[in-house]
């Protein structure tokens, strides 16, 4: 079953959330490098730096769009939903927007003033830009974390529904979350660098000691990353036994049910997938390390490697995203089903009966000339997009 | 005495407004130059194109510069208006997002047009030709205006919703309150048309239109409107409803029908007349929507103009480099002459256009512009402009400017069926917000025109320093101008959030910010904005001083 409204939720939300992490990890990586290539007096860590920070900028402007495009997508085809989120979740949505904000504007100063600034005051701003970017999942994630299971979730004396922000945060869901996902972008950020210069050096070999440097510097770090997504993973696993509607639907294809509720939709695949793409990041890895250790640590077939373990990644983060998202399909909140809602304080168990489920959208938002403007402005847009990077990163 | 302050603060919900203000406020003063500074660079352009003198082109350069620099903050700002919009307005979103999507949905084009091609010409610039440059000029500024006219449907449906009949008779001066005016359009659909008692609906001021192929068109008094909307979002059902009181007999026990949610009802009928108007174009059928797109773009075009006079004249004046002011003197008269030319089309066409719609489809902000009420000190009447204004409005001398005074508090009720508001008289602030709009809009035409004087009788060299000193001043009184017009529009509306149909108590959010909430978020974008400005000011302005004079060199 082809449903549009799920399709370019998935379509907007996949490319905004791999450039998302991407951000995290280059928005803590830039102000690092900077700062260690200052003390150390290492020039080509600075202009490592200052190249990076160029990505970031140019990332952040796509993800930005795609993110605006996500919501504007959500409040159409889910309006009843937004409506509900909108209304509880004022605290956590609130905590990323202004961390977002902060991000963006210590984004603006640390770009436009890295010659004008102190030292001093130049790092300062790189710690704030870092910092904001770890915290903006912080906000983000519990809004994922509520979607999981509605922890935190109350109803007032009146009957309004209100969010509990100190519990909603003891979510056993939230943390596991949370901390996967900085590890995972900061991983991601790390090997995507190296991939990133790893291309510019297969490109022109100009660019070598670029490559070098981004090795020297990422590689032993990217790897314990990879390391620390086993057990926090397996954490994020765990906590979603509270939750068998979606556990099951992640994990029952390989025999592991909890509960007797079986499986919905058969989403292990998506797992499995995740689990290929992690393992080809780290054979990459160690196969980096074992040219290094042969004496060949910057050669065309590391920088090939590197390329491969840059593009898992991403494909990582994907599978992933799309499986935490899917395996509760059609549910907005994967531990409400019809039958969980049913037992909530009326009017709400008759709301959210329509408003939680994913098949129940918009129809006027579905409509005929709406999906053929939307598939050709994507397309349209998707080529400027291509040209943009072309002009800005290739052109002469 | 009237307190015009006492009004406007009585209205309530300050958390959801001051956030409101604060985020919308900073994102509208940043986005007059992305709608404006693109288009003065690709005149520039054309200029350039025609006469082949560069620094025409390095003075689009500059322009494009600061585009690219506002632009990013204004992205920023506007993805944060509208993470705040969901948060704190949730039901306006709801509501937005169910019937009103299309334009939102194109907007997301647009911004992403807009993002594209203003960093293409910002890293790209020397890597184009003449002609290429110019054509993504071209786009640089259609994007910003294609994308402002798709939220500002949305707003000015939110002014005046599409199939509305106001209520308001200048010939008589009469309200037509007891006829059931306002009205709004809507087409009902069969499967609820069966069911409804009509000789009762008439009673209430329903007039029926016509059918169409699933449904009858019936003009709805807004305070119907009002209150079912009410119902909709606090859920009510039929039985609960006033929906109740015009069943057919036959219905009344069926409990099928009495335990429907009203929302379930508004909204097959949204979706009905949403369809009757066509889905892609049932907001730009609102009459508020050209003059508020021509209005808007003005507005973003004068303070870009003022802006420039400010940038250029200031630098004139401290630049001792015969060639650097050359390069200046071309890039004053421009920003002259183009300011002279959008103040005039901003207050004589798309103003006078604004003025008029406002007049005709929304009286009662009208009637407090004007301030027409006893014991109300408004500026019309001190300065003597009635007579005037009401031509300007009707086109007539003997026109009668609405009379704030007979507008019944509750005209928005429906008769004992509140919805929790006490006062729909909107606040008379606005007299004073709209007569500092077209003041500060005077003073800045002609201080436009006199350094046009300048040009054409003495040429800028020759220009007294006095009038370049008054060049930040104007900037900034270009921006207030520009914010006080908006403050009108938005504050003029209340209590209303859609005028007639969703009130400013329906629109919250259930759980409203708390103080320290509304105090930290406010204080943080302030501060934001502070620092920004300054980065801007140590790091873009100073430093680009020198690049200039390198450049022209």
């Amino acid at each position: 079953m082809f449903m549009e409204s799920v399709f370019w939720l998935a379509f907007n939300f996949g490319i905004h959330i791999v450039l998302v992490n991407i951000i995290i990890g280059l928005a803590v990586l830039v102000p690092l490098f900077k700062y260690l290539g200052t003390k150390r007096n290492d020039m080509d860590l600075v202009t490592l730096s200052r190249k990076m920070m160029k990505w970031y900028a140019v990332t952040y402007g796509v993800a930005g769009v795609f993110g605006t495009a996500f919501t504007v997508f959500l409040f159409s085809f889910y309006p009843f939903f937004t409506d509900i989120i909108g209304n509880l979740l004022l605290v956590p949505f609130g905590m990323s927007i202004v961390f977002i904000a902060l991000n963006f504007f210590s984004l603006i100063a640390y770009w436009y003033g890295w010659d004008h600034w102190s030292s001093k005051t130049h790092n300062t701003i790189g710690i704030l830009m870092g910092a904001s970017a770890i915290m903006i999942p912080f906000g983000f994630r519990q809004v994922f974390a509520f979607l999981n299971e509605p922890t935190g979730l109350a109803f007032s004396a009146s009957n309004q529904p209100y969010l509990n922000v100190a519990i909603a945060y003891t979510n056993p869901t939230f943390w596991p979350l949370y901390l996967k996902s900085i590890d995972g972008a900061l991983t991601t950020g790390m090997l995507a660098a190296m991939a990133g210069f790893g291309l510019l050096y297969l490109i022109n070999s100009e660019n070598k000691k670029y490559f070098e440097k981004s090795v020297n510097m990422l590689l032993l770090p990217s790897f314990i990353g990879l390391l620390l997504m086993i057990p926090l993973g397996f954490w994020y696993l765990m906590s979603l036994s509270n939750v068998p509607y979606k556990f099951n639907n992640i994990m029952g294809g390989f025999g592991w049910t909890i509960g007797n509720l079986g499986i919905a939709y058969n989403y292990s695949w998506l797992f499995a997938l995740s689990m290929i793409l992690t393992a080809i990041q780290v054979l990459a890895v160690i196969y980096i390390f074992y040219k290094g250790m042969k004496g060949s640590l910057i050669s065309k077939s590391t920088a090939y490697s590197s390329v491969i373990a840059g593009a898992s990644a991403i494909g990582t983060i994907e599978s992933m995203e799309m499986l935490n998202a899917f395996s509760q399909f059609p549910r907005f909140i994967a531990a409400l089903g019809n039958k969980q809602i049913a037992t909530l304080p009326y009017p709400w168990n008759v709301t959210l009966s329509t408003a939680l489920n994913l098949t129940d959208y918009n129809p006027l938002a579905a409509a005929p000339f709406a999906t053929f403007f939307t598939s050709i402005m994507m397309a349209i847009m998707i080529i400027i997009l291509a040209l943009f990077i072309y002009v800005i990163f290739f052109k002469k | 005495m009237v307190n015009a302050i006492a009004s406007w603060v009585g209205f309530g919900y300050w958390g959801e407004r001051v956030l409101s203000m604060v985020g919308i406020g900073i994102h509208w003063g940043i986005l007059q130059y992305v709608l404006g500074l693109p288009f003065a660079a690709f005149v520039l352009q054309l200029i350039y194109l025609r006469n082949k003198d560069k620094d025409y082109l390095r003075i689009a350069r500059t322009l494009i510069k600061g585009m690219a620099i506002v632009f990013a903050v204004g992205a920023a700002t506007g993805t944060l208006v509208e993470f705040g919009l969901i948060v704190v307005w949730p039901n306006v979103l709801t509501a937005v997002g169910k019937w009103l999507y299309f334009p939102m949905y194109a907007e997301v084009f647009a911004f992403i047009m807009e993002a594209m091609i203003t960093y293409l010409l910002y890293y790209g610039w020397d890597k184009f030709s003449d002609v290429t440059r110019t054509i993504l000029t071209f786009f640089a500024f259609i994007g910003p205006w294609y994308s402002g006219a798709m939220i500002l449907s949305a707003n000015a449906y939110m002014n005046v919703p599409t199939g509305l009949l106001p209520d308001y008779n200048a010939t008589t001066g009469q309200w037509l309150y007891s006829l059931g005016y306002p009205k709004i359009l809507l087409d009902i659909p069969n499967a609820y048309v069966s069911l409804l008692n009509v000789t009762k609906l008439v009673s209430l001021g329903v007039s029926i239109k016509g059918t169409t192929s699933d449904g009858v068109l019936a003009y709805i008094p807004v305070t119907i409107v009002n209150r079912l909307v009410y119902e909709s979002f606090n859920h009510y059902t039929v039985n609960q409803s006033i929906l109740k009181a015009v069943l057919n007999d036959n219905v009344l026990t069926n409990q099928a029908v009495l335990q429907t949610p009203v929302l379930n009802i508004v909204n097959a009928i949204m979706d009905s007349t949403v369809k009757y108007y066509g889905i892609y174009t049932y907001l730009f059928d609102s009459p508020d929507f050209t003059p508020t797109l021509l209005h808007s773009i003005g507005a973003g075009l004068v303070v870009t103009g003022f802006t420039m006079i400010a940038g250029f004249g200031t630098r004139y004046l401290k630049v001792k480099d015969e060639k650097y002011k050359k390069y200046l003197e071309k890039a004053l008269k421009f920003s002259i002459v183009f300011s002279l030319i959008v103040i005039i089309y901003e207050g004589l066409i798309a103003g006078d256009m604004m003025g008029k719609t406002v007049a005709k489809y929304n009286p009662e902000k009208f009637a407090a512009i004007e301030g027409t009420m006893p014991g109300f000190t408004s500026i019309a009447s001190l300065f003597h402009l009635d007579k005037l204004e009401a031509f300007l409005a009707y086109s007539s001398f003997s026109a009668h400017l609405p009379n704030y005074s007979q507008i019944p508090e509750l005209w928005g009720q429906l008769g004992s069926f509140g919805v929790g508001i006490t006062n729909y008289r909107p606040p008379l602030i606005v007299d004073y917000t709209y007569y500092a709009m077209v003041f500060t809009g005077v003073l800045l035409g002609l201080y436009a025109l006199i350094l046009t004087g300048y040009l054409v009788f003495r040429g800028v060299s020759r220009m007294h320093k006095f009038w370049l000193y008054l060049a930040i001043p104007g900037a900034i009184l270009a921006q207030f101008a520009s914010l006080m017009g908006w403050g009108t529009r938005e504050i003029g509306r209340l209590p209303w959030i859609v005028y007639g149909v969703m009130t400013l108590n329906v629109g919250s959010t259930l759980n409203q910010p708390t103080v320290w909430e509304d105090v930290i978020v406010s204080l943080f974008y302030i501060a934001i904005v502070v620092g920004l400005v300054y980065a801007a000011y140590r790091f873009l302005w100073v430093p680009s001083k020198k690049e200039i004079l390198e450049e022209v060199k």
